[in-house]
């Protein structure tokens, strides 16, 4: 055969004759195979860029809305507002003339991103969920404001809003319909409450009612203090570390191994806002020895152990929004010294920015 | 042949430069030691209670946890499945799970957690609060046993 192909070769005028030999062929798929291997992945990181970008942008816009609420109320909106389920405390009294009204804070950032209509339906003298009482808590010796369903607002909350949503994130969006994380607890499967990847820097702290910004049970509570919490009032000069040194909002994960992500619209049980400053660190997603009813053990992408921590699904870090409205992407190997000054808006650390 | 030569050549290259992204094991996990002990509640031993050595100070890496048996003895463990805790400076947090009717929360695989469970916790926040925990400890090189003693008030 090689012979032959030899011969027309040096005879023949025209080239037509030569075909190409298997071995010609098998060179020519490995090239491609080869340069399809090296492409995937590019366009894989490329898609995964193109979510990165629309995460910063949804954490961007909600900073801008920070400050032009801050803008109109003289002060940043709280992380949320009157909790129900923070009374298993024997540290603090509750404050027994404030109704309960499990608010998030984000809900007043509505007007502020675009989302009048939907502010329009809420009712801010009525509680957004009924919850009083954690699965496991002493139920609040507090009355609920009102009713979130004969309100309205039940069906704010339920809405799904893009803008709380990282598309880098996949885990299913929606809460229970009943029980201590649901808007009516007593159970309303028409009102299903939708989780969000974004939330203000608070404590997670969940039986001592850390989570109150105003509590006194920390041993130095100002110097502790993140932006953010239970009934918080902070103002941009109250954050005397500077704003381009604090973290106002993180993301986190929608997949927990123990609680429930929060909702975007209400607090219900161990809803706390994110401490980035926590000792299991940024994405943390080995489960702990401890976690006895976890039966996949092995640590899983998009898996945070724990409720209220940083977590996220883009590569090596979580973005986070600095109290200046600026977005940065914070490693998840920066040290938890820097986490903690970043974290605190007033405890005068000197700290280079990671 | 000598084009076959190139082909094979050509995709042994191939194999190796994929092969060069693969990640490599975990670096961020620092050198363990083995620790145990035995944790008691007013002189008793105290069973089911988690135990969570948290870095303080200048130490280095992530939180350890140990779970106790029966005789309130636990084992620390970095991550699941790899023995030990770093050398250094740590805060304890202690923390025992128990049902509405007293008994132990056992958690079954794949079964509720404590939260979902209806379990409260046992202990006061001078043990099982991270911010509030008065138990301190300090693991020394070579590792060893820490007993820890609770009360219930």
């Amino acid at each position: 055969m090689t012979q032959r192909g030899r011969s027309s070769l040096g005879l023949a005028s025209t080239p037509r004759s030569r075909g190409f030999t298997l071995v010609e062929l098998l060179v020519v798929i490995a090239i491609i195979g080869i340069l399809i291997a090296l492409l995937l992945p590019a366009v894989q990181a490329a898609r995964e860029a193109a979510r990165r970008t629309q995460c910063t942008n949804n954490l961007k816009q909600l900073g801008l809305a920070l400050h032009n609420y801050a803008d109109v109320h003289k002060m940043f909106p709280p992380g949320g507002l009157e909790y129900g389920w923070q009374t298993s405390s024997t540290l603090g009294a509750e404050p027994a003339d404030k109704l309960v009204h499990n608010l998030n804070g984000l809900v007043l950032l509505l007007p502020f991103i675009e989302q009048t209509a939907l502010y329009d339906r809420f009712d801010p003298r009525v509680c957004t969920s009924d919850t009083l009482a954690p699965s496991n808590g002493t139920p609040s010796a507090r009355p609920v404001a009102g009713d979130p369903v004969a309100s309205g607002n039940a069906a704010v909350v339920s809405q799904v809003v893009s803008a709380f949503h990282c598309p880098s994130d996949t885990w299913d969006i929606y809460l229970p319909t009943s029980g201590a994380y649901a808007i009516v607890s007593a159970g309303n499967s028409s009102y299903r409450g939708v989780k969000t990847n974004y939330d203000f820097s608070a404590l997670k702290s969940d039986a001592s009612r850390l989570n109150d910004w105003n509590s006194t049970t920390l041993t130095d509570p100002l110097a502790r203090r993140p932006m953010f919490g239970e009934n918080s009032n902070s103002r941009p000069a109250s954050v005397l570390d500077g704003l381009s040194n604090t973290v106002a909002l993180s993301e986190t994960v929608r997949w927990l191994a123990n609680g429930h992500c929060a909702a975007w619209g209400y607090r219900g049980w161990v809803m706390t806002g994110i401490d980035i400053g926590h000792s299991a660190g940024l994405n943390a997603w080995p489960i702990p020895a401890t976690y006895t009813w976890v039966s996949e053990k092995r640590p899983i992408r998009g898996r945070v152990y724990d409720w209220g921590l940083a977590a996220s699904l883009h590569p090596g870090g979580v973005n986070v929004t600095i109290g200046d409205a600026s977005v940065r992407f914070i490693s998840e190997t920066t040290d938890r010294g820097v986490l903690l000054a970043l974290q605190t808006m007033a405890n005068k650390e000197a700290f280079t920015m990671p | 042949m000598r084009i076959a030569g190139m082909a094979v050549a050509l995709v042994c290259l191939g194999m190796l430069a994929s092969g060069g992204c693969t990640p490599a094991a975990n670096p961020n996990i620092p050198e363990l030691v083995p620790v145990d002990g035995t944790v008691s509640m007013d002189g008793a031993p105290l069973a089911n209670a988690s135990v969570v050595f948290i870095p303080a100070g200048a130490t280095q890496g992530g939180p350890s946890y140990g779970l106790t048996d029966e005789g309130g003895r636990y084992a620390l463990e970095y991550q699941a499945g790899q023995k030990g805790a770093p050398v250094g400076e740590f805060k304890v947090v202690c923390s025992k799970w128990i049902m509405p009717d007293g008994s132990d929360y056992v958690g079954v695989p794949g079964g509720p957690s404590p939260m979902d469970a209806g379990a409260k916790e046992l202990l006061p926040a001078k043990y099982s609060e991270e911010y509030q925990t008065t138990l301190k400890a300090t693991i020394p090189p070579g590792g060893g046993t820490i007993d820890l003693e609770v009360t219930s008030k």
